[in-house]
């Protein structure tokens, strides 16, 4: 599996969980005190966020750092 | 540092994409600020080297016909200044606290603090210097205080009218640039 399929499994895991927790981008945004423009970016693969961004999203969306992040 | 806590807390959370973009800008104006700063000064010194070692000095008619020292540092500060804003726009956005980042419409009130803050700024710092240059020219006593606060008074209106046009269409620019991205976003997923 090439990095690319790596990103992209690792950004479609953010998009399903926060769909699954019934959360719209700009609801996930409002939660971990993001702009919907950033949970977008994360989503797209266009931008890393820092640890600090990443737990808090975990800790909304009620998953793991390896469940999202980790490849 | 209190006031600093008190402000934070006053604006909110910053978002970390777009304060990133912000520090990208920030160093951007930096480089170009360290760039045209040193390329004055190298000409400020070889403008001074050379009339020295050709024995013509600067404080006679050859000085007036000579590029002033103000002009380069004038386009080092509006490259800058313009440089650092796009990169910004271009992210969509014109400020990190969430708060800001996410308006939909212009916020008048931001505009008018933003302009105000301008005026104030342009006006205390037109009225100070031409008294500090008046004091150390003619003196305490001819200092024309009326006509430095009068002219300070002008420059303030001129720097609201301008800082309040000038960031209205920033954060115009910055709204329609940020909905570009967010439908260019959409159509990824």
């Amino acid at each position: 599996m090439s990095t690319s399929d790596h990103d992209a499994s690792r950004n479609e895991r953010l998009r399903y969980a926060r769909i699954n927790a019934g959360l719209s981008q700009q609801q996930l945004a409002d939660a971990v005190d993001a702009t919907r423009q950033t949970i977008g970016l994360i989503e797209a693969g266009r931008y890393n966020p820092s640890l600090k961004l990443c737990t808090a999203i975990c800790k909304t969306l009620g998953k793991t750092l390896n469940d999202l992040f980790w490849e | 540092m209190y006031l600093i806590n008190k402000w934070n807390e006053i604006m909110g959370p910053k978002d970390e994409y777009l304060e990133a973009q912000e520090c990208k800008a920030t160093k951007q104006a930096a480089y170009i600020l360290l760039t045209g700063s040193i390329i004055t000064l190298y000409y400020v010194i070889m403008l001074n080297q050379v009339a020295s070692t050709t024995e013509n000095p600067i404080t006679t008619p050859l000085g007036a016909s000579l590029i002033p020292v103000e002009y380069p540092l004038i386009a080092t500060i509006l490259i800058a200044g313009v440089a650092s804003l796009s990169t910004q726009i271009k992210a969509g956005s014109f400020s990190s606290y969430k708060r800001f980042a996410e308006v939909d419409r212009i916020p008048w009130n931001f505009v008018t603090a933003v302009a105000l803050l301008c005026g104030i700024i342009l006006a205390v710092l037109t009225s100070g210097m031409r008294i500090v240059a008046e004091i150390q020219i003619v003196g305490f006593d001819q200092v024309a205080w009326l006509g430095d606060f009068a002219i300070g008074i002008v420059f303030f209106v001129i720097a609201f009218g301008l800082g309040f046009a000038f960031t209205a269409c920033a954060i115009h620019s910055a709204i329609i640039r940020r909905r570009q991205s967010e439908i260019e976003l959409d159509n990824l997923l």
